[in-house]
């Protein structure tokens, strides 16, 4: 289990520089940035300025090695805008974002996940038949007619939640709720698809034969087995996070890093991009990593890869 | 009641598992649009099960075995009829009631990859009966039982912390097989528990089955389509065709000398079943069934509302047979048949007979 979790984790880190070595050299192929950063009536001068200031009349290599340096001892670069660290983006936003993701996330994996067993064990009926309709209209809805919906709903018409901010924790449960019921619905999909897989296996009649109550049946057998398949579309939906974050922190205008992300965009702002599409990935890859785990954690198969297990 | 029982006609003691008129219809879906079908995968079926015998159901694909095992074990309703073990009606049962009977039955399945959890270890899965019927509550006393178990179906102890995809085919079959008989079960229903098994292993497997039930005195309902598997372990054999048992009786008296059409092909198309007797020619095995596909029952019920079911692949068939289906007759001899013309005991093959 050492030598598997040894493994994955060489491959995140792996995972992290080559996504970030890909971003740094893309965003200056081809590109003035001055040009960009300033604006199109800046004077040739102070475009040559600005970019011999900021380092971009260097080769991209150097540049690139100039960067790397920096993030060796903690240097994520300068915002153009106030000159401060990129990293203080990331520090003063970072909380806010987590603390939506996450609860967003735990709503997602509770609702998609018991959605999905009550309907495998109600199969065929009207339980099963009114999950998954919720769960198709779900997942064809895009986030933020969800996040309006629902805002218009509890915000301007029944007046019993905030519409947008983030001061308080009523002020979380909209965009909390838009996070996790979008992503719930194609939980609910998944498991439900892996434990009818499963509910077919001879061992779930062996444990029904064997005079199992039916909850027992799901929790030792059944739900053990679905996770595995669940856990991996787990790993797959941490990569829509930054489409999430984005929008949903738009809609409700919570102070994330997702909108801080679009801002930096609009200005251009070099240092601070590239900051937090590395924290992005960080998350992605550390997310990933955290599936692998559970991933041989939850099956025999994967974790004993290593040591002979005889077929 | 009525299902003469072969054994010990004398002294009638109550059997273990009595089954009558057993019957268990699956209606494919009719919605959105399509005419309502029934499948009669078992259809009147009366079978008791002494303790201390071994019932052997052979039929070709799709016969109903595996339903009827299911029924007997009431892990199926049944449509019509009744299942009593031990003389209570399952039907009459609550499903704790039910759950707690099944501390006394046990189901080997076919396949037994697929019937062990891949995620367990041997050991926690092959005890885990004792846990649910919380029937050895110290960890102590469950190792001793493990232990005691895989020694029973020859299984080395280390075995235990292995999980399934990392032993043999036939480790795997007798790790099922401690687990069935985990809390000494009066009952087993082994479906087709060899079927998956390299033939070699089929042999030891058998044998072990054999044995465990000579220890133990329970009642064994041995599914199979192979005649020989069935020769090996069962005392009685009962031959099922389209729901129905249309012949059953003594495994060596049905073999020497089959009394109903549809078992002699069995026998025909089985290579080697009985010394002197060769494979059938071309001929016969077309019409012997094995090789001909799985009876529909569908198509049975559909099309046949009456007379015998094997009719359409009966050399024997004449008019009567096409309007009035034969009943499952006792004979005298203990065995019973459903036939118009069953074979004369001792009767030549009926491709010389016709
Ligand atoms: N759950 C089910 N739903 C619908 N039809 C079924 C079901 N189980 C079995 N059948 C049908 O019942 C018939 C008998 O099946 P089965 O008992 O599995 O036969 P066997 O074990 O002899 O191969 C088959 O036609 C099969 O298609
Ligand atoms: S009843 Fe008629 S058709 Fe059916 S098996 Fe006997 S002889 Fe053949
Ligand atoms: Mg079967």
């Amino acid at each position: 289990m050492i030598a598997y979790a040894g493994r994955r984790l060489v491959r995140a880190l792996l995972t992290l520089w080559v996504t970030l070595t890909a971003f740094f050299v893309l965003l200056r192929l081809n590109v003035d940035i001055g040009m960009l950063a300033l604006n199109q009536n800046a004077s040739p001068e102070a475009v040559a300025a600005f970019n011999a200031r900021w380092g971009f009349d260097q080769p991209v290599l150097v540049q690139y090695l100039d960067y790397v340096r920096g993030l060796l001892v903690g240097d994520f670069g300068f915002s153009f805008r106030d000159s401060r660290p990129a990293v203080d983006w990331v520090f003063e936003r970072l909380p806010k974002t987590l603390q939506l993701s996450m609860t967003g996330f735990a709503l997602m994996v509770t609702i998609g996940v018991t959605a999905g067993i009550a309907a495998a064990i109600n199969r065929g009926r009207a339980l099963d038949r009114t999950i998954m309709s919720l769960a198709v209209a779900g997942y064809s809805m895009p986030s933020f007619v969800l996040g309006l919906g629902l805002m218009y709903a509890f915000a301007v018409f029944l007046q019993v939640l905030p519409s947008s901010g983030s001061t308080t924790w009523a002020h979380l449960i909209l965009p909390a709720a838009t996070y996790g019921l979008t992503g719930a619905a194609g939980v609910a999909r998944y498991t439900r698809s892996a434990m009818l897989d499963v509910i077919g296996r001879p061992y779930i009649l062996a444990a029904h034969a064997t005079g199992t109550p039916p909850g027992e049946v799901i929790t030792r057998h059944a739900a053990p087995n679905a996770a595995i398949p669940v856990v991996t579309f787990l790993g797959f939906s941490a990569g829509q996070l930054v489409g999430h974050a984005v929008i949903v922190e738009t809609v409700f205008a919570w102070p994330g890093l997702g909108q801080a992300l679009v801002t930096a965009v609009a200005f251009r702002d070099l240092a601070v991009v590239q900051v937090m599409v590395m924290v992005f990935v960080a998350f992605m890859v550390t997310a990933n990593f955290i599936v692998d785990l559970l991933y041989g954690l939850l099956n025999p198969k994967i974790r004993m890869a290593g040591h002979g297990g005889k077929r | 009641m009525t299902g003469g029982m072969a054994m010990g006609d004398g002294e009638t003691a109550p059997p273990l598992v009595d089954a009558s008129a057993l019957t268990r219809l699956f209606e494919t879906r009719r919605w959105p649009f399509g005419r309502r079908r029934g499948v009669r995968a078992v259809d009147g079926v009366d079978l008791s099960i002494q303790a201390g015998e071994c019932v052997g159901i052979v039929g070709e694909s799709g016969s109903g075995k595996s339903t009827l095992g299911a029924l007997l074990l009431g892990l199926q309703r049944p449509s019509a009829g009744d299942v009593r073990f031990a003389g209570q009606r399952l039907a009459a049962l609550t499903p704790r009631a039910l759950r707690r009977l099944r501390a006394e039955m046990a189901l080997v399945h076919q396949n037994p990859l697929g019937a062990l959890d891949p995620r367990m270890r041997l050991g926690p899965q092959i005890v885990e009966p004792l846990i649910i019927h919380a029937i050895a509550a110290d960890a102590r006393e469950r190792r001793a039982r493990l232990e005691a178990a895989l020694t029973d179906v020859g299984l080395p102890p280390a075995i235990a912390e292995r999980f399934p995809h990392q032993v043999s085919g036939g480790q795997r079959q007798r790790a099922v097989i401690a687990r069935a008989l985990m809390l000494s079960p009066r009952f087993v229903v082994f479906d087709e528990a060899v079927s998956a098994l390299d033939v070699s292993v089929q042999a030891q497997i058998l044998n072990l089955i054999k044995r465990l039930q000579r220890q133990s005195g329970a009642a064994h309902l041995f599914i199979t389509h192979d005649l020989r598997a069935v020769r090996q372990v069962a005392d009685r054999v009962a031959v099922m065709f389209a729901g129905r048992i249309v012949e059953d009786g003594p495994v060596a008296e049905v073999i020497r000398a089959p009394r109903h059409p549809y078992t002699r092909a069995l026998i025909d198309a089985a290579p080697k079943l009985v010394p002197g007797r060769r494979r059938r020619d071309a001929r016969t095995t077309e019409v012997g069934s094995v090789d001909a596909g799985p009876a529909d029952p569908t198509l049975a019920v559909a099309t046949t509302p009456a007379g015998c079911a094997y009719r359409t692949r009966c050399p024997a068939a004449t008019a009567l047979c096409s309007t009035v289906r034969p009943r499952l007759a006792s004979e005298d001899t203990g065995r019973r048949v459903a036939c118009h013309h069953p074979a004369a005991e001792g009767a030549q093959p009926l491709a010389q007979a016709s």
